[in-house]
């Protein structure tokens, strides 16, 4: 049981991180966007 | 040679300018008192053997005094453009580099002994038979932090946070180096103390630290030019 | 990844096979594989933190090698294309070279009852990430531009060479952390598959970081 505990610990900080830095790359590259003069109407979606 | 000649006119001239403003050299010797005292109060007064820690805490205290001096390094060359008139000099750029490391290494080198001298007295360390070794480690190792420490100095002047990234650069990259660098000074340290001598086990020790003063020296020689681009 | 014009998506379609890929590693590491059985015969289910920690590494090893070969072509061809692959690698590689520290960490707590021990590669690893993070400050503190890749190409390529270094002075203490000794085939399978499924996420990551990348140059 215990060890169970330390693999599911790994798997969901990994999972967390990876999902936490995607997010943040979308993010990141919507707020470029905004600055990018002109091109908010283009935006995608 | 023309290429000595100018290098060694370079580091005459960093030389000269130490010696005429000791700021530097002032800076980075009270920087080495303090960390001496500092480890003194950490270690030897909380009971620990001088001959244990002092390995490290000479490194430790050469390493961050040498970032003291290689900051100053370019940064007083970019007061009134003095860089850019070096970089105009029919020379190659290597010439810098090696006239800049030089400089850096007699100040830094210089400091360096001082210290060296004042932790054996202050932690009456009974090495004085090998102290010529000790000596000859700790140049090794200024060659190699000088190599990589020029580069970088050159590079912070160029950045927003200025000289206060120079340690940040240096210490991860000089980190081999300063490793080993540390084991040679134990095993000899030891050997002066027990008065067995380990020949070997030094002399590889020193063959490493020059290995790496070779390769960060080329590393250097080799990358400086796209610094000092302009 | 040849998209010069101002890119209008982060994500390409690749990060739905990449997102696929993960979770059936999730599978993999956590159903297919069976359970490391120990000398004594009992069950060591803590081995299973091995299918996402080993692929970890191994990206955090390619995303540094990429940064340095990026990094050699910019100071070859002063191309700002290979800045932005190099930038784009380095952070992806701090990502995944911390999930590898932590997951081992981790690991390591499970089985020698320890969080950390200066083993070399463990040590070798830490200052890997150091000299990345370094990287990024001084990415970070450098206006972006031309002169800002040159810095970083420069700090990237005496880095990675300082790394083989940092391993062969601390390499002499014995080493602690395992070695790949014979795994099951099932065990392997899920491996692999692990190791394919982070190594598309990677480039997934890096065509997004890189968009980002262009998008910021182009704003400028």
């Amino acid at each position: 049981m215990n060890q169970w505990a330390y693999v599911m610990s790994a798997y969901i900080l990994i999972g967390t991180m990876i999902s936490i830095y995607g997010i943040g790359l979308r993010s990141r590259f919507r707020r470029a966007q905004k600055a990018m003069p002109g091109r908010e109407d283009e935006a995608d979606e | 040679m023309r290429w000595l000649s100018a290098v060694l006119c370079l580091a005459a001239k960093d030389v000269r300018h130490e010696l005429r403003t000791r700021e530097a050299l002032a800076s980075m010797a009270v920087f080495s008192l303090l960390t001496i005292v500092l480890f003194h109060f950490g270690f030897s007064d909380l009971g620990q053997e001088a001959t244990v820690f002092a390995p490290g805490a000479l490194w430790v205290t050469f390493t961050f005094a040498s970032m003291i001096g290689l900051a100053r390094s370019f940064s007083v060359e970019e007061i009134n453009g003095c860089l850019r008139g070096l970089l105009l000099c029919p020379h190659d750029r290597s010439v810098i580099f090696a006239g800049k490391m030089l400089g850096s290494i007699a100040s830094v080198g210089a400091v360096s002994t001082v210290a060296l001298v004042l932790f054996v007295v202050l932690f009456n360390l009974p090495i004085f038979s090998m102290l010529w070794l000790v000596w000859i480690v700790m140049l090794l190792g200024v060659v190699g932090v000088t190599a990589v420490g020029t580069v970088f100095s050159a590079m912070t002047i160029g950045t927003r946070m200025r000289q206060t990234l120079l340690p940040v650069l240096v210490l991860p990259i000089i980190l081999p180096l300063v490793v080993f660098g540390m084991q040679t000074t134990a095993k000899i340290i030891n050997s002066a103390t027990t008065g067995s001598a380990p020949v070997a086990e030094i002399a590889g020790g020193i063959v490493g630290m020059l290995l790496f003063d070779v390769i960060l020296t080329t590393a250097g020689i080799m990358t400086f030019e796209h610094v000092v681009v302009e | 990844m040849k998209d010069d014009i101002v890119p209008r998506r982060c994500f390409g379609p690749e990060i739905w096979l990449a997102g696929v890929a993960m979770h059936l590693a999730l599978l993999a590491g956590l159903k297919y594989a069976p359970s490391a059985i120990s000398a004594s015969g009992e069950p060591m289910e803590f081995q299973r933190i091995m299918y996402f920690h080993v692929p970890s590494a191994w990206v955090a090893f390619l995303a540094f090698f990429v940064t340095f070969v990026a990094s050699i072509a910019v100071l070859v061809k002063r191309s700002m294309w290979w800045d932005s692959i190099a930038t784009a690698s380095a952070e992806i590689g701090i990502l995944f070279c911390t999930m590898a520290l932590i997951s081992g960490s981790i690991w390591g707590k499970a089985a020698w009852n320890l969080w950390w021990a200066w083993d070399p590669r463990l040590t070798t690893t830490f200052i890997l990430w150091l000299v990345y993070a370094s990287y990024v400050i001084l990415r970070m503190s450098t206006p972006s531009g031309e002169r800002s890749a040159r810095f970083g190409a420069v700090y990237a390529t005496i880095g990675f060479v300082s790394v083989p270094l940092t391993y062969v002075s601390v390499k002499l203490g014995a080493g602690m952390h395992p070695k790949s000794a014979g795994l099951e085939p099932k065990m392997l399978h899920a491996l692999l598959f692990c190791i394919g499924a982070f190594t598309v996420l990677y480039f997934a990551f890096l065509r997004a970081r890189f968009r980002l990348e262009q998008l910021r140059r182009a704003i400028q």
